[in-house]
């Protein structure tokens, strides 16, 4: 009996040291953080304005650059009754976020009375991908080129044309 | 009978030692400390709920009707394990952890550990780490805003 009293006394005690040695598992708290933003939206503000147009028995083109710039190539003549301007655009949308620019390929001015002008050659700037600043703004400026036929029936032409922009 | 008792008796006594003896040599403390958060970044919410998960070993994926923005990166967690060399050790993931923000919040679960639990060994040198990685929850038309949450992960030895 006496052994047995000496044998429990040492389990005892090994037990002890061992449950007094260090940890056998260690936890850590972390942070988990995720941010919803607004969908992205684009509006327009300034539409695309080619001006005045004078035809001739010449077929010729009027661009406008992004930057509101007119141009003319071919047989015709710039009026300067109106002032022609880039189309521009507020886009919305997460901070500092980029996204997708779709431009038209192309699309047609129609008027009372005259045969339709094509409008194509679309350009952006930014061209392609669009950056949102901090505030989640952008100002997207768009410009094309008409094409103008041989005495092009004098009137007001009017269209319309979609620019599409997704997230990436 | 008190004969035969004793000697088998003894050799309980030793084994019980030798036990208790190699499991208070493997007991260095085992310690996990976070190095890096769990980020899911921008999210687009929408009128369908969806979910965005950042894998443990990296990258960001969306399902329903959410869309992913892109104006800061998504990022797994990172773990670092010190304990006893060559020990193996196991991987306790938390099963759900909400985020809040903007008076709203949002649920994350399906935790998982790269490398995945079961597969986890301290170093030769005594260290080890652990990506980790989750699946947020987004409601539809989810309030925008910053949302954060806590989470604990447990090592232990196996």
């Amino acid at each position: 009996m006496k052994k047995v009293a000496i044998t429990a006394a040492l389990v005892a005690s090994l037990g002890l040291l061992s449950a007094g040695v260090g940890n056998a598992s260690g936890t850590a708290g972390s942070y988990a953080g995720a941010e919803i933003v607004s969908a992205l939206s684009i509006s327009n503000n300034v539409g695309l304005e080619f001006g005045q147009i004078v035809p001739t028995i010449v077929i010729g083109t009027v661009t406008v650059s992004t930057a509101g710039v007119r141009s003319s190539a071919g047989g015709v003549t710039l009026g300067n009754g109106m002032v022609p301007a880039a189309s521009s655009f507020a886009v919305t949308g997460a901070p500092s976020n980029t996204y997708a620019i779709t431009l038209p390929t192309s699309i047609t001015l129609a008027a009372a009375a005259g045969a339709p002008m094509v409008v194509d050659t679309f350009v952006s700037v930014p061209a392609v991908t669009g950056a949102l600043d901090v505030t989640g703004a952008q100002t997207l400026l768009v410009g094309a080129t008409l094409h103008v036929g041989v005495s092009q029936a004098a009137n007001p032409y009017s269209g319309t044309f979609n620019v599409t922009v997704a997230y990436n | 009978m008190r004969l035969r008792a004793r000697p088998l008796m003894a050799a309980a006594t030793a084994l019980v030692a030798i036990l208790l003896a190699r499991r208070a040599a493997a007991v260095i403390a085992i310690d996990l400390t976070a190095n890096a958060n769990l980020g899911f970044g921008q999210i687009v919410a929408t009128t369908t709920a969806g979910t965005v998960t950042v894998l443990p070993q990296g990258g960001r994926t969306s399902s329903g009707g959410v869309v992913l923005g892109n104006g800061f990166a998504a990022s797994a967690a990172a773990f670092a394990v010190h304990g006893q060399p060559n020990a193996a050790y196991s991987i306790t993931m938390p099963s759900s952890c909400v985020l809040s923000g903007g008076g709203s919040s949002m649920t994350a679960d399906s935790f998982l550990s790269y490398p995945p639990s079961g597969q986890n060994l301290v170093g030769s040198a005594g260290t080890a780490s652990f990506t980790a990685g989750a699946t947020l929850h987004v409601g539809a038309n989810q309030r925008s805003a910053a949302y954060s949450g806590t989470y604990a992960i447990t090592v232990s030895y196996d």
